[in-house]
């Protein structure tokens, strides 16, 4: 599941996932003081321009394309702020919203999410100065990301044994066996994990 | 996995017992192993996999204690697992991580390898196998033979001087099992298997059959595959 | 024991992402919701309050770095100025109140203390920052927002019941794994 979105190469592709992590976090965060909305437009132009200078037309497109997911609230934001006559309070939010996932799939679209992964757990071992043992973090980081097509899988084949027998499919049927799969699956692997010697470390 | 002890391993069990409660799992069992290629057979819940357990140094024991070359395992948990490795039944119970290389270099981390050093080791350890590509790919792009050679090897890496293996072959297709063998075969460390196929253990030197959690009988697979044969057909005789 | 901790919060943090991916049912009120909150609730009931939290913070944390395990595939910083920011960072907040109920309330019958607790971490409680986050982000007043955000309560009190069955199916099956009873 966890695949590159992008299948377009783009000139950020070689920058490194922690400076492209840092830099949008620190952009998307400046957003929120922003009160202006030909300001937030401006900002909103800008982004454009670097998907079309990153990877062009093309890119820019894609980018466009994957700011669908924002269009529902964009109408409830329109019609909210039309409905209040608060023209200058609507344009700001939704050229902040747009601009923010503008930003974040920037760094998506342009990050494979492995080096994302690889990223976290390698900064994840300074969570050492508040006291947390950073071997139980890439640990339990790992087994995170390794868990979950194990549990998509079983959710389906549940769904699928469900629906051998019945002609009703409801969810709920199958969260209890789902939820109790996983706490037998937590026995066995914290077993084999201290088959292998286990975290290292004091408690955190 | 060029190990060659220049002594067989030593494994002594002294009358270990193991209870959950009130019941029964293992009780004053006794036993010394000094064979390559040892199986335990029995049905489900005859205490074969707790022995397996304890061999392992995972389970505490009520009573007795475990010693793989005079290291008692459940205790001296950085020593043991240097001596002992165990395989489950089910390989998405072992694997704790997304890729292969990730996975394999684990346990050599758990030895105190650095970063690099463990990969030197897991790179030659895939060329071996004739799987360099393996080390960037997903775990969850393999099959389930594949996943049972990734967890193999990451034990094998260690370099252990006995093999645990719990039931390794369920859910795998035939030629997948025969591939599977083939490697286990060839080693040259200590194997200790459980099952309760009898085909699994023909070539094996010593075969023990528990029920439970006692001996029932120990010696040469073909003498305790055709006690453990009758005496299933009567329980099914009598039962139906 | 360190790895039991650390193997029961990245599976219930997984649990919450699948739960994401399972297909959202739209609701008499047209609104789609998702099972995601469930496993927010499931994680405080089961897990109790700081390994509860634990897992639901390392979920929202690794959404918003960017993988995309919000439902419909969502991730990013983005999320932050979108409608669900204030739910997405309550979260590990709601998971871990949910937890900390049910280890308040051992005494009381199991069907009791979990939907007793999960109405409280998992509606009140997380519908604090929901609405803080759709004040902010929509700039909605908060009678405004009270009635924007009413469209999710039915789908949650639904999760409500789930939770109950789910915990209390569990306790039945394995008293020992859920661990705000132990």
């Amino acid at each position: 599941m966890f695949t590159n979105v992008s299948s377009y190469s783009t000139k950020l592709d070689g920058v490194s996932v922690q400076k492209k992590i840092v830099l949008s976090c620190f952009t998307a965060a400046i957003l929120f003081f922003i009160k202006n909305p030909l300001v937030m437009f401006f900002i909103f132009l800008v982004l454009l321009l670097i998907y079309f200078l990153a990877g062009g037309l093309k890119f820019l497109r894609l980018g466009l394309y994957h700011l669908k997911i924002t269009i529902p609230f964009v109408i409830i934001l329109a019609v909210w702020h039309l409905y209040l006559g608060n023209l200058d309070k609507g344009v700001t939010l939704i050229f902040r919203l747009i601009s923010a996932f503008l930003i974040a799939n920037l760094f998506l679209l342009t990050s494979k999410i492995h080096d994302i992964i690889l990223a976290i757990q390698k900064y994840s071992f300074y969570l050492k100065i508040f006291r947390i043992n950073p071997h139980a973090v890439s640990i339990t980081l790992g087994l995170f990301i390794r868990s979950i097509p194990i549990l998509n899988q079983r959710a389906k084949d549940l769904m699928l044994a469900q629906s051998a027998r019945s002609t009703k499919r409801s969810f709920w049927r199958i969260s209890v066996p789902l939820a109790l799969s996983i706490l037998d699956d937590a026995d066995h692997v914290s077993e084999a994990l201290r088959a292998r010697g286990g975290i290292k470390g004091r408690e955190n | 996995m060029e190990i060659s002890p220049d002594k067989p391993t030593e494994i002594e069990i002294c009358s270990a017992s193991v209870f959950y409660g009130k019941e029964r799992i293992l009780e004053n069992l006794s036993l010394s192993i000094k064979e390559q290629r040892v199986g335990f057979i029995g049905r489900n819940g005859s205490g074969k996999t707790t022995l397996l357990r304890i061999l392992a140094g995972l389970q505490e024991l009520n009573n007795g204690k475990v010693l793989i070359d005079g290291t008692e395992v459940a205790k001296k948990r950085n020593e043991a697992i240097k001596k002992v490795g165990i395989i489950f039944q089910n390989p998405d119970h072992q694997i704790i991580f997304p890729t292969v290389g990730e996975e394999l270099r684990f346990g050599l981390s758990q030895l105190g390898l650095s970063k690099n050093e463990a990969d030197l080791k897991v790179i030659a350890c895939l060329k071996q196998y004739d799987k360099v590509d393996w080390f960037e790919r997903s775990i969850s792009t393999l099959s389930q033979g594949q996943k049972h050679l990734v967890c193999l090897l990451s034990v094998l890496l260690m370099k252990p001087r006995v093999l645990l293996l719990d039931e390794p072959f369920t859910g795998i297709d035939i030629p997948t099992q025969l591939k599977l063998e083939h490697y286990l075969s060839s080693l040259k460390q200590t194997i200790i298997h459980v099952s309760h196929v009898p085909e699994t253990f023909e070539n094996y030197q010593r075969l023990i059959w528990m029920d439970e959690g006692i001996i029932q009988a120990d010696g040469t697979p073909k003498t305790v595959i055709e006690k453990y044969r009758t005496t299933m057909k009567n329980y099914d005789e009598k039962t139906i | 024991m360190i790895e039991k901790t650390s193997v029961l919060v990245a599976l219930f943090a997984a649990l919450i992402a699948v739960l994401g991916l399972v297909p959202a049912f739209p609701l008499a009120s047209g609104v789609p919701i998702t099972a995601q909150s469930l496993g927010i609730m499931l994680c405080g009931t089961i897990l109790g309050s700081r390994k509860g939290g634990l897992a639901a913070l390392l979920f929202v944390l690794l959404t918003l770095v960017g993988l995309p395990l919000l439902a419909g595939g969502r991730g990013g910083i983005g999320l932050l100025a979108g409608a669900s920011a204030g739910f997405i960072v309550g979260f590990p907040i709601a998971a871990y109140i949910t937890g900390w109920l049910m280890e308040k309330t051992k005494s009381v019958d199991i069907l009791i203390s979990v939907a007793l607790s999960s109405i409280m971490g998992g509606i009140v409680i997380l519908y604090i920052p929901g609405l803080i986050g759709m004040m902010i982000n929509a700039g909605m007043s908060l009678n405004a927002a009270i009635v924007a955000v009413s469209v999710y309560l039915p789908g949650d009190i639904l999760k409500v019941i789930l939770a109950t069955i789910v915990t209390s199916a569990i306790f039945k099956a394995r008293p020992n794994s859920v661990l705000t009873r132990t």
